[in-house]
């Protein structure tokens, strides 16, 4: 049975709590295999489908007004249609 | 909303470009069936070096091989039959499904806080559950690329949330679709699918 993740562990830091030099150029390494932007342009292809996930301050922004459609927000206007 | 390819900001190594990229083909292909045009651009794509049995390389390049000669029709009808079905899908995508064992709906409770705690929310107009597996390749290529809003996240973000809610099942499905009769274009995918994560597990677990 899998113990449960450490919360902590899941949020983003940016660049800080990063792997030992060391562990990161064995990682790297083990990498290599991945190649360098082989299908990049698929990729970019892929993407032009909008994704089912997004971060949440990113679409607010898109909006220009600060407002975000929360679930409550959403539930409201699922409720005026019928 | 339709939207064009996502700028690219953050400067990447190119191994973690690769897995953005990866992860945002896979994402793809679980969450629909291919186009015409996303079939012609992984067909496009370079093949890999030092493909031999059993390596990532090779399932790319089968993968590559696959896209150039795929009728995007078929591949509509065969994305149909193996993941949506009528009643019950032969091939389930959710996590849910595979992670047997816990109470009901607490894996996706559990998702849902820890997508909150990254700051990621499902797009409203998705049909999808957060717990597909397309949304949850997506949150990768999300934490390992960033966005225009957002840089990257460490390692250990990454690591954390592909343990919690990817790494327990991914194995089972890519090995059930790899057995299902029905599967054609999706063989391949699923394989290359299972390299991948393969490497992504290993790679997690240098230290």
């Amino acid at each position: 049975m899998r113990t449960s993740p450490q919360r902590e562990g899941h949020l983003p830091t940016g660049s800080s709590a990063s792997p030992s030099p060391h562990t990161d150029v064995k990682r790297r390494r083990f990498l290599l295999a991945l190649g360098a932007g082989g299908a990049a342009t698929a990729a970019a292809t892929a993407q032009a489908v909008a994704a089912p996930v997004v971060p949440a301050a990113a679409a607010a922004d898109e909006t220009g007004t600060g407002y975000r459609e929360t679930d409550h927000v959403r539930t409201y206007y699922a409720s005026t249609r019928l | 909303m339709s939207s064009a390819p996502i700028a690219v900001h953050h400067r990447l190594e190119p191994e973690d470009r690769a897995r953005a990229n990866f992860y945002a083909i896979l994402a793809r292909l679980f969450a629909d069936a291919p186009d015409a045009a996303l079939l012609a651009a992984i067909g496009r794509s370079e093949l890999m070096e030092e493909a031999e049995a059993g390596t990532l390389p090779l399932a790319w390049n089968r993968l590559v091989a696959a896209c150039r000669v795929m009728d995007p029709e078929a591949a509509r009808q065969e994305y149909t039959d193996l993941f949506v079905g009528t009643g019950r899908a032969e091939v389930n995508l959710h996590a849910s499904h595979w992670r047997s064992g816990f109470m009901m709906e607490k894996p996706l409770v559990e998702l849902r806080h820890d997508l909150a705690a990254l700051g990621l929310e499902r797009k409203p107009e998705s049909t999808q559950v957060e717990d597909h597996l397309s949304a949850l390749f997506e949150t990768m290529r999300l934490l390992i690329e960033g966005d225009p809003g957002r840089p990257p996240a460490n390692l250990s973000a990454q690591k954390g949330f592909f343990d919690a809610h990817i790494d327990s099942w991914v194995r089972d499905l890519c090995a059930a679709l790899d057995d299902c009769p029905l599967a054609n274009f999706y063989r391949p995918v699923g394989q290359f699918a299972d390299k991948f994560m393969a490497l992504e597990r290993d790679s997690f677990a240098i230290d």
